[in-house]
């Protein structure tokens, strides 16, 4: 389908790859469709677009990449809205907010966007019980898990071993 | 605004399916419970709020993330 977007002209979107938000984002109510842009492969941002109104788009980032440690508590009825009771089908983003300064960016901890790849349903989660805030500083945050993130990428295929290792354990342990 | 009195106990319809119960009271505190279906999200009020203000602040996105891409890879980069 053709989406008119005022910052990357008009774009050509699948509809497979329409996210559709029943519950919209906050503050933007005429917006229920959205679409995930790549700006380039060599960034971790990327642009959720606004299929509904072509001025709307968000900065997004996996808040993996700067909080190696987020943990959000969700219970199977908040996930209603995009209609899975798995977070094994679940991608998280946060919104980023730049504050006319990028060294001042920060990303939106306290309400993620959780994804429902399987079924293409998303929706912004309020974490009503949760020490998380709306302007966590993403340099900053990053500087104090460096040495954590910097392993996870350098490790990132040893990490993979390792989760399936443990699985393999677990599943042993279960046995028994 | 519509202003109702209730005790501990007490309930208030909005509509057919939300209901708000007072659930106890204690000095300036009171606790409420909340049914309403899956498709009706309930916030704390300040929370609410400030996710809205958020998102609008995110709204405002650049027309490039070319600068905090290359801010966020020096970042990564720096006292090695």
């Amino acid at each position: 389908m053709k989406v008119k977007t005022s910052r990357f002209g008009e774009l050509d979107v699948p509809r497979d790859k329409i996210i559709h938000m029943p519950l919209g984002i906050l503050g933007f109510q005429n917006s229920f469709n959205y679409f995930i842009l790549d700006h380039s492969e060599d960034t971790p941002f990327k642009w959720l677009q606004s299929a509904d109104e072509p001025d709307l788009a968000f900065v997004i980032i996996d808040p993996y990449q700067f909080k190696p440690d987020y943990n959000i508590q969700v219970i199977s009825d908040d996930l209603a809205p995009i209609q899975t009771k798995s977070v094994e089908d679940i991608v998280i983003a946060v919104l980023v907010s730049i504050h006319g300064d990028p060294r001042l960016m920060t990303g939106n901890l306290l309400a993620p966007l959780l994804v429902n790849y399987k079924k293409m349903l998303g929706m912004q989660l309020v974490l009503n019980n949760s020490n998380y805030n709306t302007r966590c500083n993403i340099l900053d945050e990053m500087q104090k898990n460096r040495e954590l993130i910097i392993q996870r990428e350098q490790n990132k295929m040893e990490d993979k071993i390792r989760e399936e290792q443990e699985r393999a354990v677990v599943k042993r342990v279960s046995s028994i | 605004m519509l202003t109702l009195t209730r005790k501990v106990g007490d309930s208030i319809y909005i509509g057919k399916d939300v209901m708000v119960v007072i659930k106890e009271i204690k000095g300036k505190q009171v606790r409420i419970g909340v049914n309403a279906p899956l498709e009706y999200p309930v916030y704390r009020g300040e929370i609410f709020e400030r996710i809205m203000e958020e998102n609008r602040a995110s709204a405002m996105a650049p027309h490039s993330v070319d600068d905090i891409t290359a801010l966020f890879k020096k970042n990564l980069k720096k006292e090695d």
